[in-house]
């Protein structure tokens, strides 16, 4: 009797173990439906024909693996207000591709009313990620915790994968450095580079940084400002820390939206401090080597224009336009990046410049609430684990030769020629203005210091408008998230 | 026998009429005019609507609207960049609109006035062929011509030994929203060229032979004969270039995002950002109402200003 009711039980748990395999088999294979994927500028015939037909290659192979499976890749929209247009009024309809990319910090914003929040899908196995890589057990272990720790929501969720990052550098103009004998090797510290720039100004007649400045929206100015506010109160960054995010093993990182608001509202982070006197004075010696109309201009393709002319001498620009720039730039140009910092350039200065890199790239891929109310959820996190795979992403990365992978097993190819010295600076401790609060006081921060450039506020007026806004996001993201050390 | 005529003729006229309505019922024409009226009422009147309730609301563009009353005309009549942008647009819809309208008349009379039929033509089609140019570009063409470095303005003053007058012309506070209301300029080649051009060539020659023959100068003639002619189409051209002004956001967006400091902001442009960049579309439908009845009022005061003391020569 019991040796029946062991061996009944023995059949059963074979009978289940079989149908379980069975039911997961039939359920990888019976991912059946169409899927819609933006992979940005992965997907871009017209204009890059080589990567966009790997993007085909990969779409195609995955079909070929799912036979009841259409999926339909959807070319590039200009990054910018053309995307967020795109993409706003799809959301408003119901209709945005079911995978879609977006900037992490408009995303984050938008948060779970667009986009599916992936932590659960994170902690999955990602099963074409080969056994015993990191990511084949748990998705999130195949990217870098600097990657996920610049990515998370301000709610603490994750909306994206991040597959790859951009670097960012100094492009200059050889020819022009010499003949003002400049050497970027020389800068020491933030006063040897105003020296320097001022000679290249005087000495050349050409504007030495091609540098612009919008007052709303993405300008290529936020990468100086996120290191001049790094710069002043870097000294403070263990202050400004909130214990839950800490990890040991990373003792410098990003900041994130919930540490500013609370730094803020505690009075720790205050732009009425002293210290902002620095970072006012560090930014208007910046922007004297920009050209004349920095506020006029309104894209980098712009300042690109001016560069190939030699009309500046030099652009701040991403790893992405490498590939281009070296086929275009009709001189000899090289890489080079801003000094270290100094204690005399400013007392919170940690003798080191900051790397401004990120997740702003091609590959930060998230899944619209609408794919998920349509059931298609489960096959748009099959294809995304599919490309996100070491294997699969590598092919894209290589071919675009613009961005650096973040998925654990990629190799980054030739992307990182000359920026290896820059990716080794630690990371900046503020993000851009859009991403520390809310959008909308990000561009309040600029739409200030632009009134201080343009000399239409002195110092004392900008730093206290600074800290209204600040106070204004701050408080916006309080009500937006209810965090329990909010002001009732 | 005239009157017989004159009689079979209405009573002809009469009949015809009477088999008219019997072969064809009088709801019929009205049946025609359904489909472009229901497109009206579903493209236009139903968003106009939809725009004005949501304004009411908190509405995101996806989640469920809230109703918060009046909230939104509130935060609205203080926020700063709001008021910047009304400052902005009338100060541009004002001298955009009279430029617009002097430019046109006067190429309009020039092209009249010229008595080669065939350079009239050649004329008329130059002043028209931009008109066919796509606004993005003509935006983007100018945006290079007032460009700080390289850029038309500038070299052209460098090039008259006025290096010291360069200038960031779409940079500066202080020349930002005039750059962009010069854009196209002489301002001739326009919707309002055409109409008033073509007033002017409908005006019965007579009228201008006769003042001619009365010693009147061509200068008096415009103003106290053609002006008044064409009164009509004048106020149609100053009411599209109003409600086009007062409604612009392609050449700020494309030239200056606003800037620098708001000064060639617009509330078309910050209904724009509200709406895709904030994801406040209840504030954004707020913007737009505001802009409407903004708009209708305008339109309003002119239209009655034109009604009020026309005498206008029946052309």
């Amino acid at each position: 009797m019991s040796i029946s009711l062991v061996r009944r039980l023995t059949l059963l748990c074979i009978l289940f173990a079989i149908v379980s395999g069975f039911v997961s088999v039939t359920s990888a294979q019976e991912l059946s439906g169409e899927l819609t994927v933006y992979l940005q500028e992965y997907y871009q015939p017209d204009r890059n024909p080589e990567v966009s037909a790997v993007s085909e290659a990969l779409a195609q192979e995955y079909m070929d693996m799912h036979p009841g499976v259409t999926i339909t890749l959807v070319p590039l929209i200009p990054a910018g207000q053309d995307a967020e247009t795109f993409l706003a009024a799809r959301m408003a309809a119901g209709e945005s591709p079911d995978i879609m990319w977006q900037q992490f910090y408009s995303r984050n914003t938008r948060a779970d009313d667009w986009w599916v929040p992936l932590n659960d899908i994170l902690e999955m196995p990602n099963p074409y990620i080969a056994e015993g890589t990191p990511g084949s057990e748990r998705w999130a272990d195949s990217f870098p915790d600097f990657v996920m720790g610049q990515t998370r929501a301000a709610d603490g969720n994750w909306y994206q994968v991040s597959l790859d990052w951009v670097e960012t550098g100094l492009y200059y103009n050889k020819d022009l450095f010499a003949q003002a004998g400049v050497d970027p090797a020389n800068w020491t510290s933030w006063g040897a580079f105003v020296t320097d720039m001022q000679t290249l100004k005087d000495t050349t007649g050409v504007d030495p940084m091609g540098m612009y400045m919008q007052q709303t929206g993405w300008s290529n100015w936020v990468w100086a400002d996120d290191i001049f506010m790094t710069v002043v109160w870097g000294d403070m960054a263990d202050e400004l820390y909130m214990e839950k995010y800490n990890d040991p093993s990373i003792p410098w990182r990003q900041l994130n939206p919930e540490e500013i608001a609370k730094a803020i509202i505690d009075g720790t982070l205050n732009a009425e401090d002293p210290r902002m006197d620095d970072y006012l004075r560090i930014s208007k010696e910046f922007i004297s080597f920009f050209p004349i109309d920095y506020t006029g201009i309104t894209t980098l393709d712009q300042l690109n224009t001016l560069f190939f002319s030699g009309q500046v001498a030099s652009t701040w620009n991403g790893t992405w336009v490498a590939k281009p720039f070296s086929n275009e730039v009709p001189f000899d140009y090289g890489i080079t990046y801003l000094p270290p910092f100094t204690t005399a350039d400013a007392p919170g200065a940690q003798d080191t410049a900051y790397r401004v890199g990120g997740p702003s790239s091609a590959g930060q891929y998230g899944i619209a609430q609408s794919a998920a109310a349509n059931g298609k959820l489960d096959l748009a996190v099959d294809f995304l684990m599919f490309v996100a795979a070491p294997q699969n992403f590598e092919r894209l990365v290589t071919e675009h030769g613009g961005y650096i992978p973040m998925v654990a097993g990629a190799s980054a190819g030739e992307v990182m020629d000359g920026f290896n010295d820059i990716a080794a600076l630690p990371e900046r401790l503020f993000t851009d203005p859009q991403g520390r609060l809310t959008l909308e006081s990000g561009d309040a921060w600029q739409a200030v210091m632009q009134a201080y450039f343009l000399g239409q506020a002195d110092e004392a007026t900008t730093k206290a408008a600074l800290q209204q806004v600040w106070l204004d996001g701050a408080a916006a993201l309080c009500a937006e998230q209810g965090y329990d050390w909010c002001p009732a | 026998m005239a009157a017989d005529t004159v009689q079979t003729s209405a009573r002809g006229v009469r009949a015809s009429r009477q088999s008219r309505s019997q072969l064809v019922p009088t709801y019929v024409p009205y049946l025609f005019l359904i489909p472009a009226f229901a497109l009206l009422f579903v493209f236009r009147y139903i968003p106009a609507g939809s725009a004005i309730y949501h304004s009411f609301t908190d509405w995101d563009g996806t989640s469920a609207a809230n109703f918060v009353g009046l909230q939104q005309y509130q935060l609205l009549f203080k926020d700063q960049v709001f008021i910047r942008s009304l400052q902005n647009i009338v100060i541009y819809t004002v001298i955009r609109t009279v430029l617009v309208t002097v430019m046109a008349f006067i190429a309009a009379e020039l092209i009249y006035n010229l008595r080669s039929m065939t350079a009239r033509s050649f004329w008329r089609i130059l002043f028209t062929l931009p008109l066919v140019i796509p606004t993005t570009i003509v935006f983007l063409v100018w945006k290079q011509i007032f460009a700080g470095r390289a850029g038309l303005v500038n070299e052209f003053l460098k090039s008259i030994g006025m290096a010291s007058a360069v200038h960031p012309w779409l940079g500066s506070p202080d020349t930002a929203l005039g750059a962009v209301i010069l854009v196209g300029f002489p301002l001739v080649s326009s919707f309002g060229f055409l109409v008033l051009l073509s007033a002017l060539q409908n005006m019965p020659s007579e009228v201008n032979d006769a003042a001619l023959i009365d010693g009147c100068t061509r200068l008096r003639r415009i103003f106290a004969i053609d002006l008044p002619a064409v009164r009509g189409p004048l106020a149609l051209v100053v009411i599209l270039s109003i409600n086009a002004g007062l409604q612009e956001f392609a050449p700020m967006l494309i030239m200056t995002n606003g800037g620098p400091v708001n000064t060639t902001q617009s509330p078309g442009l910050y209904l724009y950002q509200s709406a895709i960049t904030y994801g406040k579309f209840g504030y954004a439908t707020a913007i737009g109402t505001v802009l409407m009845m903004l708009t209708l009022t305008f339109s309003i005061v002119i239209l009655r200003a034109r009604y009020r003391r026309a005498h206008d020569v029946a052309i």
